[in-house]
């Protein structure tokens, strides 16, 4: 019996050690990436325009964070091929306050940062923001996407996606198809237990506000007060409040429900019965781009933004994630997505479309309307 | 539970005591500094865009919580807790005894059986509840039932997180309670369920309470079963702190975690009268 | 008495019944080619081809594993130490105790949001490190209860026994309390493994650029639903899973059978 103790001890090291070691090893190959194995991708299709600057300066690892898998399948590896030396390490995207607290003080050593109307005027707060450079693709952004509120003149954010909040419905499941705000409140009782409303306050009490014909992020009592009765009167009828609508939707377990574009857009690929409709009072969306954060990395992170931008990447971010985009004429675009009233909206759509925006101190108040509905 | 008397303590003793001072050191480092911390932050007010707070003192926080809006949140976050314990007591002791009298190869495999979902991420276990439990899939199509965004979901949800993690420590303590004194009490002619309640339940009975605490804690923090299998149509505590609580509302989070302390401060209180009592009867 | 446990062996296998309806979906799911799988499409193996070519997916994989082992070994030694050490005093146990269920009980949000305050306060810099020691220091709790509450109730007698027979302390620690503690110290290593693996708020508060894990992936995949090889993700945690639990049984069988031998 005498030695086991000692063994077992043993027994685990030494599963342990080498799969840590593994580990560590599949660690460092990125870590030291500068260095290591150039080979491996053959720099032979470098696609980006004739303004690349010296090389000798744009080595090292840009720290991207993003949603994951939201750039083209080979974005990364493409840019690592165009700059030799250079890689992209992307970082997951958790939620907006986390994206604060490691953009402070460069607390995450982040480079590039996909961001919104949200949180764009945040990191202006912060002062962590470093100007783009010279990005010479943002000449292929539409006008419309440009000169924001949050970046009148383009010098921080470069838009790379959109999306908007509308509504989808069942057409095998509903009779009369909602066409407005209204009417999808209107009818939430006919189908009660069966509705379904997304689970992002933004959205929601701006879309609210959009059919109330009031003015989107207010935060005047009366306003509120009004957003509030219209939530919580359609409360009792939601079989969920979710991120997750196109699922539901498409399943069945809800047969209407207010959804953002690239959702609605997954739902009515895997099931044709699924219908999506830009109400007609208008609505809210978001419109996302790239940010730099000042650091010692800007001139890459400034080329790794240009590089994204470029025509034929641009096109493979687009094709893979099936959102709405800021490039109308970007020819590598699928004729599929490009014929998609969802993907692709109309002027009109487009001209009555709202972002939302940060409220700053007023923040809480909205914070306080949305927890009153979700505690009802 | 026993007392064994009055012997002189071990010589070990002496030596092995400093022996605690690493994982003291990480509690008082990595627990009650940065608790501290979010403690102080409840008496502060936040910069919403920056996420700064300032320490003005205020009690607003406090308010806030205990404000109209809030009650039903804390009443909800307890009840659906307390409803996760009753639910692991009633399935998690009955499957713990069972695994208990297992013996050799059936019990390990009983054991690895209930243990190896742990080890697969709680996340992507509640996501597959979702397709399980959705319309057209496996549940829905053979019963025609909709469970999805519905209670039913939710106690499913709660079982597959938590029972496991109850099952262990009472699993531990039941397989301790010795067989002879099982096999004694049946001699004297006691029946099953007596020598459940007498003998055997008594004994485990640390172990049953360590399971539940573990348990009960962790699911007053709970919101991501509610909230993918309920629908998220309730505010719970889990949400608040998960939300805003450590971001740009710290103060509600700071005094969200003052009252989950307190409610856990109580919740001792309770089991340790209870721990003394059933010693006292064992 | 043959019907005696017929009730708690049908609860038992309704409980493993409902933990592996949704793996049984998962594994089924990652090969329809209905990438929500609400209904049957057909057999395909593209989602898993999607999932190894995804660079991010693999680098999270290995972070997780390197951090679930570090922290769990750590999370072992140090909290079967202080259990050991407190398990003849009443005044250590009790505090030992307090302190388990202090971090027991403490929602990890909290802990992760006041520590992710701290950090830059004192100087460190996010990354591998300090979720490491928060990971450790988090999971002892577990092992310092599980572990606990074997050694508070074993033989006194045995090792006072074996002090008057003239062995000495480290060979009544190695040869009758860590045997005797072992199931509780395998158990409870299986937990913080398990734990530390699935850990989304403390890897996230304190994580740096390099430290995607698996559940932060996937807490950010899920966010845009840009990855339909999710279920296929899904699939491989779980091959993940059983793989370190069947290292861990091996481990114990080793274990068991090298006592039987020595008996």
């Amino acid at each position: 019996m005498q030695p086991i103790s000692r063994r077992s001890l043993f027994a685990m090291a030494a599963v342990a050690t080498p799969l840590a070691f593994l580990a560590a090893c599949g660690d460092d190959k990125k870590d030291g990436a500068s260095g290591s194995t150039p080979g491996d991708t053959t720099p032979g299709d470098t696609t980006t325009g004739g303004s690349a600057p010296a090389a000798g300066a744009l080595t090292g690892t840009v720290n991207f964070l993003n949603f994951t898998g939201w750039a083209g399948p080979t974005t990364y590896a493409d840019f690592a091929a165009a700059f030799p030396g250079a890689t992209v390490n992307e970082i997951a995207f958790a939620s907006n306050d986390d994206t604060i607290s490691k953009a402070k003080d460069r607390a995450g050593d982040i480079d590039v940062v996909l961001v919104d109307g949200t949180t764009f005027p945040r990191l202006t707060a912060l002062g962590v923001l470093a100007e783009l450079g010279d990005v010479p693709n943002m000449s292929l952004v539409a006008d419309q996407y440009k000169g924001n509120s949050w970046d009148p003149t383009n010098a921080s954010f470069a838009p790379t996606d959109h999306g908007r909040t509308g509504i989808i419905y069942r057409k095998d499941l509903v009779t009369t198809p909602p066409t407005s705000w209204a009417e999808f409140f209107e009818m939430a009782p006919e189908y009660s237990g069966k509705v379904a409303m997304l689970d992002y306050q933004g959205s929601v009490m701006d879309n609210v506000l959009v059919m109330l014909g009031k003015p989107v992020g207010s935060t005047d009592e009366a306003d509120l007060a009004a957003v509030l009765d219209v939530l919580t009167t359609v409360k009792p009828h939601l079989l969920a409040i979710s991120t997750e609508v196109g699922k539901a939707v498409a399943a069945g377990d809800s047969v209407m429900a207010m959804c953002d574009a690239y959702d609605a857009q997954l739902a009515l690929t895997t099931n044709p019965d699924v219908v999506f409709v830009d109400p007609s009072e208008g609505q809210v969306g978001y419109l996302e781009g790239l940010a730099i954060l000042d650091g010692p990395r800007n001139a890459l992170a400034g080329a790794f933004v240009n590089f994204f931008l470029e025509q034929a990447n641009y096109a493979a971010f687009i094709n893979n994630v099936a959102s709405p985009y800021v490039q109308p004429d970007n020819p590598g675009i699928d004729a599929a997505l490009n014929a998609s009233p969802v993907i692709n909206p109309s002027a009109g759509v487009v001209a009555k479309l709202q972002y939302h925006v940060f409220l700053g101190e007023d923040q809480p108040k909205f914070d306080a309307v949305w927890d009153a509905f979700k505690a009802a | 539970m026993t007392n064994r008397g009055n012997r002189p303590h071990d010589a070990t003793r002496v030596k092995l005591g400093p022996l605690v001072v690493p994982d003291w050191l990480l509690v008082v480092i990595v627990c009650l500094i940065p608790v501290g911390y979010m403690v102080t932050r409840s008496f502060g007010r936040a910069n919403p865009i920056t996420l700064d707070i300032e320490l003005i003192g205020t009690l607003d926080p406090y308010r806030t919580l205990l404000s109209g809006i809030y009650r039903p949140v804390l009443v909800r976050s307890l009840g659906l807790a307390a409803v996760t314990v009753t639910m692991c007591l009633l399935i998690g002791t009955p499957a713990a005894l069972a695994l208990s009298r297992l013996r050799g190869r059936s019990r390990t495999r009983a054991l690895v059986a209930v243990m190896l979902p742990s080890f697969v991420s709680f996340t992507v276990r509640i996501f597959a509840w979702q397709g399980v439990l959705a319309t057209g899939g496996p549940i829905e199509s053979l019963t025609g039932a909709q469970l999805l965004y519905r209670p039913p979901a939710v106690l499913l949800g709660m079982i597959t997180a938590y029972v496991p993690l109850f099952i262990l420590p009472a699993y531990v303590a039941l397989a301790r309670v010795p067989r002879s004194m099982i096999e004694a009490s049946a001699d004297l002619g006691a029946r099953h369920w007596r020598q459940l309640g007498t003998i055997v339940l008594p004994l485990a009975l640390p172990g049953l309470v360590t399971g539940a605490v573990i348990v009960g804690v962790l699911s007053l923090g709970e919101f991501i079963v509610p909230t993918v299998l309920g629908g998220g149509k309730v505010l719970l505590l889990g949400n608040i702190l998960a939300e805003r609580g450590a971001g740009r509302d710290q103060p509600l989070g700071g005094a969200i975690t003052v009252f989950m302390l307190l409610t856990f401060a109580a919740g001792g209180v309770v089991v340790a009268i209870f721990r003394r009592r059933a010693a006292r009867h064992a | 008495m043959r019907e005696r446990g017929r009730v708690a062996k049908a609860v038992l296998a309704g409980v493993v019944l409902v933990l592996y309806a949704p793996l049984v979906f998962l594994v089924v799911a990652s090969v329809n080619k209905n990438p929500v799988s609400t209904d049957w499409q057909g057999f395909t193996t593209q989602w898993y081809r999607k999932a190894f070519d995804d660079a991010s997916l693999r680098r999270s994989v290995g972070v997780s594993v390197r951090l679930a082992v570090l922290a769990s070994l750590g999370a072992v030694v140090v909290g079967t130490v202080a259990a050991i050490a407190a398990r003849r005093s009443r005044l250590l146990g009790k505090v030992n105790a307090l302190f388990a269920t202090l971090r027991v009980a403490t929602p990890e949000i909290i802990i992760a949001t006041g520590l992710a305050a701290m950090v830059p306060v004192v100087g460190f810099a996010f990354g591998f490190r300090p979720m490491l020691v928060a990971h450790v220091a988090y999971l002892s709790a577990y092992v310092l209860l599980i572990v606990g509450a074997r050694a508070a109730g074993s033989d006194k007698n045995l090792e006072e026994a074996a002090l008057d027979l003239g062995a000495s302390k480290w060979q009544v620690l190695r040869d009758i309390v860590l045997p005797d503690l072992r199931p509780a110290i395998i158990s409870s290593a299986l937990l913080a493994f398990a734990f530390s693996f699935d850990d989304v708020a403390l890897s996230l508060a304190l994580r740096g650029p390099n430290d995607t894990t698996v559940p932060i992936y996937i807490y950010s995949a899920v966010q845009r639903r840009v990855t339909p090889s999710i279920h296929a993700v899904g699939a491989l945690i779980i091959a993940v899973g059983v793989a370190t639990f069947a290292a861990a049984m091996l481990i114990h069988r080793a274990i068991a059978s090298g006592e039987a031998r020595a008996a």
